[in-house]
């Protein structure tokens, strides 16, 4: 399985040469974005994939362990950490999912293809459900929702506590109708408003505090 | 006054204590699908009175803040009814994070038969996804908190039974005692009450 997964990408071929401490530090990192962020971000199928394997073979090593071994407990720790790690960020990436649904289903480019189905899924299930105990009972010309004016949008004007990991130089910021650029140094921590910021953490220059 | 028991469904949903479910409120709802039909009706007629008048020359133009005013009823009236539905089904999605994919009875009796499909529906996508992404290792809805420890001291708050660990030895969980888990293994009966954290 391993070779005919390693030349399906080439990111995915980047995330097989990193060691495990790599690997998790990146899903840490994507993590602490996703949960700090308003908007959803890129997804990470390949490196789900990497981390759903190690999962795997640590349950396969632990099975083979006697359970009064310490190695043992160490392991089960460690997988329980990793795990909580996978779950609660896909688990966060969900609410975003289901709370801006309708949006989503019309910007689906930074959802993976798992993502998209469920998205799809629950839109079609919230929408079945709303026509038959409201919409069809109503008159006439209210049996269609509004959605341009209903729909639910990510917030991207909220303030972010976001860490520099390189310099940057004329970053573009709009308040309130004011326009002004700013450089930043490597290290240095800014509050601004997200969508000032959101391509800096797109492309992994900066993280969200 | 018009919208006004609208505000009053919107209003029993929010005055409930967040993780329960009030029962469905059908008569309220079919009351306001009531007036939403009359007034939908008074405005048919008042507009083709305004509209058809025109080649008898007497157009009726005060006919038109009425109709205007039941229009706006009518779409507050629509976008309440909404509310009151969509926010009911996100606290039956908390309630699926929380307690699992079968509800308690006394969650279920609140539901409309409707809810009960919406909610089969949502367990079956969900089921779906963690399968496609997860490969079957991860079940999302299973950490509530950060684990700390591999293993937690809890209190048995009722009678259960046999508890089987991993490692296949059998636990008898009765009501008062401590006991020393697996922190995954009771995280499931934490959340239906049966076991108490002791921090």
């Amino acid at each position: 399985m391993a070779e005919s997964l390693e030349d399906t990408m080439d990111s995915d071929f980047e995330y097989r040469r990193m060691t495990i401490k790599e690997v998790v530090e990146k899903i840490e990192e994507a993590w602490q974005n996703e949960k700090l962020s308003p908007e959803l971000l890129p997804a990470k199928p390949d490196l789900l994939e990497c981390l759903v394997e190690h999962i795997k073979s640590l349950d396969e090593s632990l099975s083979e362990l006697s359970a009064a071994d310490l190695v043992c407990s160490i392991l089960k720790q460690e997988l329980d950490r990793i795990k909580y790690v996978v779950c609660n960020y896909l688990k966060t990436r969900l609410q975003k999912i289901e709370r801006y649904v309708w949006y989503y289903c019309d910007h689906p480019s930074h959802l993976s293809q798992e993502e998209t189905k469920y998205a799809k899924e629950f839109a079609s299930n919230l929408d079945t459900h709303l026509k038959e105990v409201v919409l069809q009972h109503l008159p006439t010309n209210f049996q269609d929702i509004n959605k341009r004016k209903a729909t639910l949008k990510p917030d991207t004007t909220r303030y972010v506590f976001m860490r520099a990991l390189e310099r940057k130089s004329n970053i573009t910021i709009k308040v309130s109708g004011y326009s002004v650029t700013l450089d930043v140094e490597e290290g240095s921590q800014v509050v601004l408003p997200y969508e000032s910021v959101s391509e800096l953490v797109r492309e992994g220059s900066a993280k969200l505090l | 006054m018009f919208g006004e028991k609208v505000l009053d469904l919107v209003g029993e949903l929010k005055r409930a204590r967040p993780g329960t479910i009030p029962p469905y409120n059908e008569d309220l709802t079919r009351q306001v699908i009531e007036e939403m039909r009359v007034l939908f009706e008074e405005n048919l007629t008042d507009v083709s009175e305004a509209a058809s008048e025109k080649e008898k020359a007497t157009p009726k133009p005060e006919l038109y803040p009425s109709i205007h005013l039941r229009h706006v009823c009518l779409e507050r009236n629509q976008r309440g009814l909404l509310l009151y539905n969509y926010n009911r089904l996100v606290k039956l999605r908390d309630l699926r994070w929380e307690l699992g994919s079968i509800l308690p009875d006394e969650f279920r009796l609140s539901l409309s038969e409707q809810e009960v499909q919406w909610f089969q529906r949502y367990n079956r996508s969900l089921a779906n996804y963690m399968r496609s992404v997860g490969g079957g290792v991860l079940d999302l809805t299973e950490y509530t908190q950060p684990p700390k420890t591999l293993h937690i001291e809890v209190r048995c708050l009722e009678d259960y039974g046999d508890l089987e660990t991993d490692n296949g030895t059998v636990v008898q969980l009765k009501k008062g005692r401590h006991y020393y888990l697996l922190r995954s293994q009771c995280e499931q009966l934490i959340r239906q009450g049966i076991l108490e954290h002791i921090q």
